[in-house]
């Protein structure tokens, strides 16, 4: 069996297609851990002209600025940083006119990662809008926690107004968060979205990997032979998934741990201790920094990789041709984006949970369900957080795609 | 050891056919095979190839039972497997693969360990003369270099059991003649069953024979017995040519043979009556004589 084990993956591995989906995985690893760097700009006035500094240097210089902020957040800190807006508003009008370059750099921005959560928590309950910065009053700030947790409900009133089971769970979850929380310059929400898009461009080049390894021989005719051969039958099943699902997690470990240590050393690896609700919604149901937010978007990523994998493995065991399978392979992958997209309806959030690729893509990722999205599904009598949805679901498929996929082998041609 | 059909009948659905839904590819087959070679006759859709995928486990048979020894192969699986070869008639290869890799990819398939697969490997290739092209990918060979490859997989497990579905297609005369003696070697104390159109391919090494006609075994027996329902049917005669288009469309006559003599006129072998023809000689009957008396459209 081990012999086949390895024989299977040499096989695979031997498949230029394979391989060149595998470089591209790498290579892509590498790409999308620093693109979010290249968009950091810093911009700042001399002589008159606006003079912008991008990537690495930029960086550098807004956690220079940041820096005396760094650490805990703390209600003073929140009224000092409201007293910076608002004496500067007072004189400037407001932040888009002519609000002069070189003062936002050295006076807004060392706030802003913090100023903008109290403006959001500090919103009208009723409406959910920001109020304007000037009628934030001290107190309000030195309140900031308090703000936070009125705020959460507030939302959630307006977010499930008809279902009062799921106010209940958010307000209950909110309670677990720990505050108060931690800030580190650095990090931006762009390098988590990029994480979660890479995951999905992963899912893809696994699916791509996985979609010919049944149907292939069905289209090569090489089936015949391996069927009448000992251990042709559930056993080669059996290995070709165990192979299948090796090279997924290999390549996702190999390209995770590669993208997680670009981006971390890019960005620097203390801002991973800042609390998602700084970059995040403030009123964020999870109490995670940023570097078990990552891991956790990483973990989602790969139970869905996996039941992805695991349902093309079904798709492939079932198509009598390569096209066929590759074909439905793009289909799905992208059909969650697409639909979760276009429909928008309460029935794309379950179809969304139900699908295997259901937790990577677009807006319909984990990611943003759960730094954005205040969504719960109800299923019979039980209201539950989609995020946790996203990843129990698909758990429970990959046994049953896997079942699916033996028995769809087995039985075909008989 | 034997192999044992039990009414072996299959039955597919015909979507294309709305008078017969239903397609018979192998009607109650009956057949004991046992030791020696086996040659398995019939037209092109006669049904041999799909009773080879049941005889080989790959196919259920709608009704009806294969027995290895007496126990049903749907109980042996993989035992049964274990000690069977085959080699489909028509078979593909993964593209990736040199003849040595998948000769180790199928070894491993077949349960042989790394020792045992090397030495098995090295030994084929030699036989077959594969050695050569070993590190070529299988892709790149010629039809016949690419049939070897397919029987060397087959004969790997060094299989009780043989079951080769149209070997020779694609084999030039002289690699014909030597997988004829490398089969009858291997016989030895073992079943071989070939399925063929080309006669000649078991007529000399074949101990059994089976014809098979529109799913069905019409008649089984040696080459002998076979042929001597041929007695007394098959003749030659010399003709001039201008008769010959007379007797092509004479349906008392089926000729099987031509041959332009020197002197301009035209030798004719032909099943029919002695009668038929002016100075027809008898003639010693052969197997391809039997099959295309069998299938005539042939």
């Amino acid at each position: 069996m081990m012999r086949l084990y390895k024989e299977e993956l040499k096989r695979i591995l031997r498949t230029r297609s394979t391989l060149l989906f595998l470089a591209a995985a790498v290579a892509l690893s590498v790409f999308m851990a620093y693109v979010p760097i290249t968009f950091v700009r810093y911009t700042y006035e001399e002589n008159g002209q606006e003079i912008t500094i991008k990537g690495k240097e930029a960086l550098a210089i807004r956690k220079e600025l940041q820096a005396p902020n760094a650490g805990e957040v703390t209600p003073e800190k929140m009224a000092d940083g409201l007293k910076a807006y608002q004496e500067n508003l007072a004189i400037y009008g407001d932040f888009y006119g002519d609000f002069p370059r070189n003062v936002y750099n050295s006076e807004i921005s060392p706030w802003s990662p913090l100023v903008q959560k109290l403006h959001e928590v500090t919103a009208d309950p009723d409406s959910g809008l920001a109020r304007d910065y000037m009628d934030i009053t001290e107190d309000d700030a030195l309140s900031f926690y308090e703000h936070c947790r009125t705020h959460l409900a507030d939302l959630m009133k307006l977010e499930q107004k008809n279902n009062p089971k799921a106010q209940e769970i958010a307000v209950k979850m909110y309670d677990k968060v720990s505050m108060p929380f931690y800030y580190y310059p650095g990090y931006g929400s762009s390098m988590a979205e990029y994480e979660g898009f890479y995951l999905f461009m992963l899912m893809f080049l696994c699916a791509m990997i996985t979609a010919p390894l049944f149907s292939c021989e069905y289209q090569t005719g090489a089936d015949d032979i391996l069927r009448s051969t000992k251990h042709g039958r559930r056993k080669l099943a059996f290995v070709k998934i165990l192979a299948a699902l090796l090279i997924s997690l290999v390549t996702f470990t190999l390209c995770m741990t590669i993208f997680t240590v670009i981006s971390n050393s890019l960005f620097g690896w203390e801002s991973r201790r800042t609390s998602m609700q700084i970059l995040f919604s403030a009123v964020t149901l999870l109490g995670l920094n940023m570097g078990q937010l990552q891991n956790l978007v990483m973990f989602a990523g790969l139970i869905a990789l996996l039941s992805c994998v695991s349902f093309i493995l079904f798709v492939s065991s079932a198509c009598k041709n390569t096209t066929i399978s590759t074909g439905l392979t793009i289909a799905f992958c992208l059909f969650p984006s697409v639909f979760y997209m276009t429909a928008g309806s309460n029935m794309s959030s379950y179809l969304r949970v139900l699908l295997p690729s259901g937790a990577l893509g677009g807006s319909n990722a984990f990611f943003y369900t759960l730094t954005y999205y205040f969504e719960f599904l109800k299923i019979g009598p039980l209201t539950v957080w989609t995020p946790w949805l996203l990843m129990i679901v698909p758990a429970i498929e990959i046994p049953v795609f896997l079942w699916m996929t033996v028995r769809m082998y087995c039985r075909r041609h008989m | 050891m034997e192999i044992t059909l039990e009414h072996v009948t299959k039955h597919f659905k015909d979507k294309n056919n709305k008078n017969h839904p239903v397609k018979k590819a192998v009607e109650n087959v009956n057949l004991q095979l046992t030791p020696g070679v086996w040659g398995l006759l019939g037209a092109n859709g006669s049904g041999k190839t799909t009773l080879m995928r049941m005889i080989c486990g790959i196919m259920k048979p709608t009704a009806g039972r294969i027995c290895y020894d007496g126990i049903d192969i749907e109980h042996l699986d993989d035992a049964y497997r274990d000690v069977i070869g085959y080699l489909p008639q028509e078979f593909g290869f993964y593209p990736e693969f040199t003849v040595q890799q998948y000769l180790e990819y199928i070894s491993a398939l077949k349960g042989l360990t790394d020792k045992q697969a090397k030495t098995r490997i090295d030994e084929l290739l030699t036989k077959l003369s594969l050695e050569d092209v070993c590190r070529k990918r299988i892709t790149r060979l010629s039809g016949g270099m690419k049939r070897r490859v397919g029987i060397a997989q087959a004969l790997l497990n060094n299989p009780e059991f043989l079951v080769l579905d149209e070997p020779t297609s694609g084999l030039d005369p002289g690699e014909r003649v030597r997988f004829r003696n490398l089969l009858s070697e291997f016989a030895h104390d073992r079943i071989v069953l070939i399925s063929t159109h080309i006669v000649s391919d078991v007529e000399y090494i074949a101990t059994q024979n089976a014809i098979m006609k529109n799913g069905e075994i019409l008649q089984t027996g040696t080459t002998q017995e076979l042929v001597s329902q041929m007695h007394g049917r098959v003749f030659e005669a010399i003709i001039p040519p201008q008769e010959l288009s007379m007797w092509e469309s004479d349906p008392k006559v089926q000729i099987v043979n031509l041959r332009n003599e020197k002197d301009g006129r035209i030798c004719l072998r032909y099943l029919g009556e002695q009668t038929d023809i002016p100075n027809a000689v008898p003639q010693n009957p052969h197997l391809e004589d039997l099959y295309l008396h069998l299938f005539p459209k042939t």
